[in-house]
């Protein structure tokens, strides 16, 4: 009988699973346990593995097309055996999970795996006999979503109902190879800017300058899901709530004033303190910055908010000892500033050093000189 | 070769003690059976009991003839020869009683009773099952060249028994110095010898082995003594095995509680004057006076009534004793057998 | 140091130096002293002993079992030799109702320190009462030791642990091992206890818990399933049956989830039904499949060479077995 391959169940509230590539063509070979194709879901890609040996005869649905767990998507046909041209075969609604009635099937081993790493078993695809669900699929199962410790699914009982996202969201982030650049900008200029005019402040500069650099710096704005450049340039702004961090988005930031913007996250703050955002304002971005200058904190390096691939860190505006040219000679000497330390946190999978360092560079200078902004 | 020993000739001076010390032992085993008897019925002896009431001379006489470390094997009627070859009757009853300080520590029981301190190497719930242990014995002493005998007692049902023959044979190619003694008291359970056997006389069946034979009169102890005698005596010499049949007769049922439904109480009763007590007593005849004998029956009173406070003063075995015991090592948690004795008990 | 000898001659190296350092043990059977045992497994025993310790007795399997026993109650240390284990069949009182029982009936007054040599197992078209293997009875019969040889080695060691053991052990000694070679040590003192069982072979994927001939087979599958199919399988070699190693089981389970227990001897109510019970209900969570046993068919053993061979479990079929585990076709 040819072995049909299906879209896996890769997690409790998973709906559909997203075809990105194959990764095999119909008629290549295929091993037991070789990559067929990879799927997406809304956390995660993930690269299903083939449950047969033999050729790959036949794949149902092309890259972008959504599944649902279970559907079939694949059929591998083991040495000797053909499809009949006589019975196409359609893509199954969903396998049914591998129950029998009300029960589940499992062995003992993998209930107790499932039982140690806060799985329900249920949600485990099986993949031995009768769809009985094995030690290495609840294996497989948890190192999707990552199991480093204190990172499992399973909440701690005394955490806040509303950290539970948060909480899910950076288990899963855990695992990101993330690295980062830094610099400190002399903003001796920006600070009599921001003084002189009043009607924006740092955040809104900030927000403004990425915006429009990451216009030309398309790398910056990867978009983990796809690894393509997010096409809009949308800006996250980290803010602060009393029910937590909340990240409400600047929509089109490259096209905005200054003015514009600074009312613009003005507003989505206070809308956020007052658990007011509208749908418009949350979700997608391409990029998203953490400003921890109004707690006058100098640095932070934040983490990557996934599936975008970087994130800037700006610290509050200080004075702080500078190594300036005495006006008018050529002498250094060492002067009080204004100073402004600023981190870019990127996933290395995307991003690399230099690129990454380029952008920074680039930033700082707007920071450094804003005139260029404007 | 078959002889049989002259009845009720007068004794000798030299017979006297010997006489009176088989009249003793054998009012000891009565006085055990009479006892076991009450106390059975009374509901304090667990499991069977099968008594030997009628046959006392046997077990008085052959018992008499062997040494502490000569060895006899014995049957589900052996209270009579365990006692007769030198155990304590407190120890005895209080097996019976399933008690810790039995014989056995209350785990063989009646059927079981065993006492390897005077070679006796056990009574056996299986009919016939005392050959082999007994010509195994005979063996053993001739490979380590003592000049211990080994005595099996048995009767008439096991000599239809397999190993009756086998063991017969072995015992007679290989020279061994084994006792083959039958207690033919004619019935075998509820089976007459009339029906299970074409012979009158089992003893011909030893001619067919080789085996040199006697035919003794059982309810005298005194010919039971002699003829035994002269067969431990030719088996010390290297001489091999005898077979010595016992003609005698149990008064009492077959176990305790047996109905009897196969013999008549007529018959029963025609054995009566068989009592080797009685015939022993009337052949020392004025050499023992009455009140010397009747001391006989009070010593022997007093001693059972000792035992049976000691029996019931016993502890029952503790439970744990249950799980050990059957290999050696199984009280050491150490070893294998121990470890999982352990086991076992914590499962239970 | 060690030599390469057959298992003949590891049993012989066994009896002899047990003989020479104990004046107890001597030895009785059938066709023992002049014909040296119908594998040879005695030649030259008389020579060294004398026939008073090396004993041919007539075809009487209860008194030859009886007088053991008694013979062993009365100091000595029998090796009764049983011919074919089949015939223990003739003398199962002297073994079940007798040896095994009254050490505990009599309180432990005494002990029965005897070994009783049976030949067993399915070879050479020897027909259904010369090919058995039955010690399942006699693990199941308590007051007995069973133990089983794989190889060489394991001849040697275990009969002289089953001569010096106080309590009656049963040894039995699979037919067509007899002329099969394998290292042994040298030392005359090198004993293998009862309880414990040797890996033979590491591997992560499966476990065979086998015992006897069967350990070579598994041995043998294993081998190819490494070779064709990189699936890495343990080899538990048990040799004790009596006492059991139900820690090397456990460890077993707990490593490689998936079991297969196989012996030659019957199938059903074989002694691989006791070791799959005992995983089933000790070693439960550690199960990431059925245990499989295999053995013989449920049917006595048949002449015919080609229907001798379909009835009992070889090489392939533990490792089909093995295999249908890893790939998770059971």
């Amino acid at each position: 009988m040819p072995a049909e391959i299906t879209m896996p169940k890769l997690g409790l509230t998973m709906t559909t699973g997203t075809i990105v590539r194959w990764m095999k063509s119909p008629g290549e070979r295929i091993a037991l346990g070789e990559p067929l194709l990879e799927v997406s879901t809304e956390k995660i890609n993930y690269e299903v593995e083939s449950t047969a040996a033999g050729t790959l005869a036949k794949t149902i649905g092309n890259a972008g097309d959504e599944f649902a767990p279970g559907a079939v998507i694949g059929i591998v046909a083991a040495d000797g055996e053909t499809l009949s041209a006589a019975a196409p075969v359609q893509p199954v609604a969903a396998r049914p999970p591998a129950t029998n009635g009300a029960r589940t099937i499992a062995s003992p081993a993998a209930r107790r795996l499932a039982r140690e790493r806060s799985v329900d078993v249920r949600a485990v695809r099986g993949s031995g006999p009768r769809g009985r669900i094995t030690l290495d699929d609840v294996a497989a199962y948890t190192t999707v979503a990552p199991a480093s410790p204190g990172a499992s699914p399973g909440y701690p009982p005394e955490l806040p109902a509303a950290r539970r996202t948060i909480f899910r969201r950076m288990s899963e982030i855990a695992l990101l190879p993330l690295a980062q650049v830094e610099t400190v900008v002399n903003v001796d200029a920006l600070q009599a800017l921001i003084e002189r005019r009043g009607d924006f402040g740092w955040t809104a500069f900030a927000v403004v300058a990425a915006a429009r650099l990451l216009r030309e710096h398309p790398e910056i704005r990867t978009d983990a899901r796809s690894g393509a450049p997010h096409p809009r340039c949308d800006i996250g702004v980290a803010a602060d709530t009393p029910s937590g961090l909340l990240v409400p988005v600047v929509r089109d930031a490259e096209r905005r004033a200054l003015r514009e913007t600074h009312d613009e996250i003005v507003r989505l703050a206070r809308a956020a303190r007052d658990g007011n955002l509208g749908a418009a304002d949350f979700g997608e971005a391409a990029f998203t910055i953490s400003n921890v200058g109004p707690q006058g904190v100098q640095r932070v390096a934040p983490l990557v908010d996934p599936p975008q691939t970087a994130i800037l860190g700006m610290g509050a505006a200080t004075r702080r000892p500078s190594v300036v040219k005495q006006p008018g000679t050529n002498f250094d000497v060492v002067a009080p500033a204004w100073s402004l330390t600023l981190v870019l946190s990127f996933d290395h999978r995307f991003i690399d050093g230099a690129p990454a360092a380029r952008f920074l560079a680039a930033l700082a200078a707007r920071f450094a000189d804003p005139g260029m902004l404007l | 070769m078959t002889h049989t020993l002259t009845p009720d000739a007068p004794l000798a001076d030299s017979e006297i003690s010997l006489a009176t010390a088989l009249l003793q032992m054998m009012i000891r085993v009565r006085v055990l059976e009479e006892g076991i008897e009450r106390h059975f019925l009374a509901g304090e002896i667990p499991g069977f009991a099968h008594l030997s009431i009628g046959q006392e001379a046997v077990a008085a006489g052959v018992c008499a003839a062997l040494r502490r470390d000569d060895y006899i094997a014995s049957t589900h009627r052996g209270h009579g020869h365990t006692l007769a070859k030198g155990t304590a009757m407190r120890a005895m009853v209080a097996e019976l009683f399933a008690r810790a300080d039995g014989v056995c520590r209350g785990k063989g029981g009646s059927m079981h009773i065993a006492d390897f301190s005077v070679g006796m190497l056990g009574a056996n719930g299986v009919v016939a099952g005392g050959f082999g242990l007994v010509v195994g014995a005979a063996l053993a002493a001739r490979l380590r060249k003592t000049d211990q005998v080994a005595v099996c007692f048995f009767g008439d049902g096991a000599t239809n028994r397999g190993p009756f023959h086998e063991n017969l044979n072995l015992a007679a190619i290989w020279n061994l110095p084994a006792l083959f003694v039958l207690e033919n008291n004619h019935y075998a359970s509820t089976t007459a010898t009339s029906e299970t056997m074409k012979i009158e006389d089992v003893a011909i069946r030893a001619d067919g082995y080789g085996i040199p034979s006697q035919i003794v009169d059982g309810f005298d102890a005194l010919a039971v003594y002699y003829g035994t005698g002269e067969a431990v005596e030719r088996a010390r010499r290297g001489d091999g095995p005898t077979f010595i049949e016992c003609k005698t007769y149990r008064v009492r049922g077959h176990y305790i509680g047996d109905p009897e439904r196969y013999r008549t109480k007529g018959e029963v009763d025609a054995h009566k004057s068989d009592d080797p007590i009685v015939r022993l007593q009337a052949r020392l005849g004025s050499n023992l006076s009455q009140r010397d004998f009747e001391g006989l029956w009070e010593a022997a009173k007093s001693e059972f009534a000792d035992a049976l406070a000691f029996a019931r003063a016993s502890a029952q075995p503790e439970a744990g004793e249950a799980f050990r015991g059957a290999y050696e090592g199984d009280r050491d948690p150490e070893t294998p057998h121990g470890a999982f004795a352990v086991r076992e008990e914590a499962a239970f | 140091m060690a030599r390469t000898i057959s298992f003949t001659e590891a049993t012989l190296e066994a009896m002899r130096e047990e003989m020479r350092r104990d004046p107890t043990v001597f030895l009785m059977g059938e066709d023992i002293a002049k014909q040296g045992g119908i594998f040879g497994q005695f030649k030259g025993l008389p020579d060294e002993f004398g026939i008073e310790r090396v004993r041919d007795t007539p075809i009487s399997e209860a008194a030859l079992v009886g007088a053991g026993v008694g013979a062993a109650l009365a100091g000595m240390r029998p090796v009764v030799d049983m011919h074919f284990a089949d015939f223990i069949t003739c003398s199962m009182d002297e073994l079940v109702n007798q040896a095994a029982k009254l050490r505990y009936m009599f309180g432990e007054q005494c002990t029965v320190p005897l070994t009783l040599r049976a030949p067993d197992g399915i070879t050479k078209s020897a027909g259904a009462q010369h090919s058995q293997s039955l010690e399942n009875w006699f693990v199941h019969t308590p007051g007995l030791e069973v133990v089983i040889p794989a190889n060489a080695r394991d001849a040697k060691g275990l009969l002289k642990s089953a001569i010096r053991s106080n309590n009656p052990t049963l040894y039995f000694e699979h037919k067509a091992l007899f002329p099969r070679k394998g290292e042994v040590p040298d030392d005359d003192d090198f004993v293998i206890p009862f309880g414990k069982a040797e890996t033979m072979r590491e591997g992560g994927d499966a476990t065979i818990i086998t015992y006897g001939i069967t350990v070579g087979r598994a041995l043998e599958a294993a081998e190819t399933l490494e070779r064709d199919e990189r699936i890495a399988v343990r080899v538990v070699n048990l040799r004790s049956l009596w006492p059991l190693d139900y820690d090397a089981i456990a460890d077993a389970v707990a490593a490689t989830h998936r079991v297969v227990v196989a012996h030659e001897a019957v199938r059903v109510g074989g002694v691989g039904g006791e070791i799959a019970a005992f995983i089933a209900e000790h070693c439960f969570d550690d199960l990431d499949a059925p245990v499989i046993r295999l053995g013989a068919a449920h049917v006595p053993v048949p002449f015919a060479p080609v229907l001798q061979e379909a009835m009992y479990p070889k090489a392939p079929a533990i490792a089909a077995a093995c295999r249908d585990l890893v790939r998770k076709v059971r």
